[in-house]
């Protein structure tokens, strides 16, 4: 009878460490399963997760990226720069203005920080910041691309509460980000 | 015959000389053969003669060098009257009734023969000259029955200044008026003594006693004297001038004679009347005189302006003067000092500029800072210290401009018009105008003024 009893308590043991492994390793099955994106008028290219569905945008959005559940999103904005900049001089002055852009155009955000380029990374500048939505309180994580007049943003959403578990796609999908040479020329 | 005139004549107010005009022509100049000797560059060999002309006393020019002046006008026969006073040279005659003056020796009124004699002397520059040599020498020009009464002196013997010495006069009448004079003396020396005894006890010690006992019993004057006159206003003989200026010849002085050309030049106190000039060959006195008031007028203005405190205005005035006059009066001395005062000025200027660019830079107005410290730059181009502050402005501004215009661009870059304007506005006000930087910044300023107002 304590036989059997042991045999049903690691069968349990068994299911709850499969369901954390499957919890834990899920995201990072899921990095590894990217599929490539390239923009129609070749202006830039990206790796999104194959369960993502991408829209093609109009006007200054490029392309939305949805996570299946509708949990996350990727949004890709381009802008046109009045004057060609040197991402590499003016970071610290482009972390600024877009702070500042952002406090402007949504009143309603906090807990905003902002650091500039990493360099393992193309980004120039990465601006995170929560604001009330929808469905309760998101998460934004900006990445903000110069390169002469070219302005790119990735707009990475999610809940507050899913933002860690998201995190790690935002940041490969805005690693994998490329803006064409043809483009920036 | 004689007249009822006696000539005083003064030299620098002493009197050196008494003359009567009679019918013989007495000689007034410079030579030893003259009657009246006036010993002096300015006065020319024989200048003038004094003589009687129907019954008037008339003094007559000799076509000399300096002539005679009246009241600042060179005539060349003058009719001697109280009051007017002509001047020969250096020399001041003053005619004056006989009976105005102060008592006279025994025998000068009576006396039918020319009256030359010293009196006691007001000044070291006195000349007994005119007096010794006029009474000493032989008459030879002399009427023969005035000659015995004219008793010859040795030309060495100097002139007593206690006795004088009186022609036609003998020794006793000199004793007489000697003696006259003792007992003069005497009845005064006893009348103040008897007034100091007959005076109440309660006035005693409270006044100078001689003065005030003697006033009262001086005999009033001659009802033949002229009306007296307060102290200072004589219309009808003017006050002597002052020394210097007459030995300057003042022009001003009523009556009086500009200095001969080589007269030394005086000292800047007295130089304010009159100052003459170089005079130049062949120019008349009278030319000569215009011109001297004329460069004095200015040479005034100029020290005026000085006194003023107007030193640019007296810098020109003077400057004019000198190129015109070189070394006239002390003009080259006042330019220096007013050009010292210039200086001074601009200094000071040049420091009140500088202090408002140190106060504007430390307040963040560098564009306001420059234009204080270039001011006083221009002001005092000597003055180091703005230069300095230029030099180091400009760097800062350089640097605070390459900020603001990185700055500006990025706000430029990102359509934020109204950031990018004030910034760019910035950058123009702290850049040269021919600076690259500030040559983009105004385009984009342009620019983007065009967008706004669009």
């Amino acid at each position: 009878m304590s036989a059997m009893k042991h045999a049903v308590a690691r069968r349990r043991c068994a299911l709850v460490l499969a369901v954390v492994l499957i919890i834990l390793i899920a995201p990072v099955a899921a990095q590894r399963d990217l599929q490539p994106y390239r923009d129609p008028y070749e202006r830039f290219s990206l790796q999104h997760p194959k369960s993502w569905q991408a829209l093609f945008g109009v006007g200054a959005t490029l392309l939305t990226l949805f996570e299946k559940s509708g949990k996350a999103s990727i949004q890709v904005e381009y802008f046109r720069l009045n004057q060609p900049l040197d991402a590499e001089r003016d970071y610290d002055l482009i972390v600024q203005i877009e702070s500042d852009l952002i406090r402007e155009r949504q009143p309603k955000s906090d807990q905003l920080k902002a650091w500039p380029m990493r360099a393992d990374m193309p980004a120039v500048v990465i601006v995170e910041f929560t604001r009330p939505g929808l469905r309760g309180a998101e998460r934004i994580r900006q990445f903000s691309l110069v390169k002469n007049a070219d302005l790119f943003r990735i707009m990475c959403v999610s809940s507050v509460a899913e933002f860690a578990r998201f995190a790690p796609v935002f940041e490969q999908v805005a690693r994998s980000f490329a803006i064409a040479t043809k483009r920036s020329e | 015959m004689t007249t009822a005139l006696r000539v005083s004549i003064r030299r620098s107010e002493a009197e050196v000389g008494v003359a009567t005009p009679t019918d013989r022509p007495l000689k007034i100049g410079r030579s030893k053969q003259c009657d009246i000797v006036l010993d002096d560059p300015a006065v020319s060999r024989v200048h003038a003669i004094l003589t009687l002309e129907a019954g008037q006393a008339v003094l007559v020019d000799q076509q000399s060098q300096n002539g005679l002046w009246v009241e600042g006008q060179r005539l060349s026969r003058v009719t001697l009257a109280p009051g007017v006073v002509v001047a020969i040279g250096p020399y001041r005659l003053f005619p004056e009734p006989i009976a105005a003056t102060a008592p006279q020796p025994a025998g000068v009124s009576a006396s039918d023969t020319t009256v030359v004699a010293p009196r006691p002397r007001a000044a070291a520059t006195a000349r007994p000259e005119v007096a010794a040599v006029s009474d000493t020498r032989p008459r030879t020009d002399m009427v023969p029955e005035e000659r015995p009464k004219t008793p010859p002196t040795p030309p060495t013997m100097p002139a007593a200044p206690a006795v004088p010495k009186i022609r036609g006069i003998g020794t006793r009448a000199r004793v007489a008026v000697i003696a006259a004079a003792v007992i003069l003396s005497v009845a005064v020396v006893a009348l103040v003594v008897v007034r100091m005894w007959t005076r109440p006890a309660s006035q005693a010690g409270t006044t100078s006693a001689p003065a005030a006992a003697v006033t009262p019993e001086t005999p009033p004057p001659s009802s033949e004297a002229p009306t007296p006159m307060p102290p200072g206003a004589q219309p009808a003989s003017p006050a002597p001038a002052a020394p210097d200026a007459l030995a300057a010849g003042s022009p001003d002085q009523p009556g009086a004679n500009p200095p001969a050309p080589s007269a030394a030049r005086p000292p800047a106190a007295a130089a304010k009347d009159f100052i003459p000039a170089t005079r130049r060959p062949g120019e008349s006195t009278r030319a000569w005189q215009q011109r001297s008031r004329a460069l004095t007028e200015r040479y005034n203005q100029g020290r005026d302006a000085l006194e003023r405190g107007e030193p640019a205005q007296a810098i020109e005035i003077l400057s004019a003067l000198l190129a015109e006059e070189p070394g006239f009066g002390e003009a080259a001395d006042l330019v220096a000092r007013a050009r010292a005062e210039v200086r001074a000025e601009i200094r000071r200027r040049a420091e009140a500029a500088f202090e408002e660019g140190a106060r504007l830079e430390q307040e963040g107005n560098l564009p306001g800072a420059l234009a204080s410290y270039q001011r006083a730059e221009r002001l005092d181009s000597e003055f180091d210290r703005p230069g300095q502050a230029i030099t180091a402005l400009r760097a800062r501004m350089r640097s605070e401009a390459e900020t603001i215009m990185r700055r500006a661009r990025v706000e430029d870059a990102f359509g934020r018009v109204q950031a990018a304007i004030a910034l760019y506005r910035k950058v123009v006000e702290l850049l040269p105008e021919d600076d690259p930087m500030r040559v983009e910044a105004q385009q984009r300023l342009d620019k983007l003024q065009g967008i706004k107002q669009s």
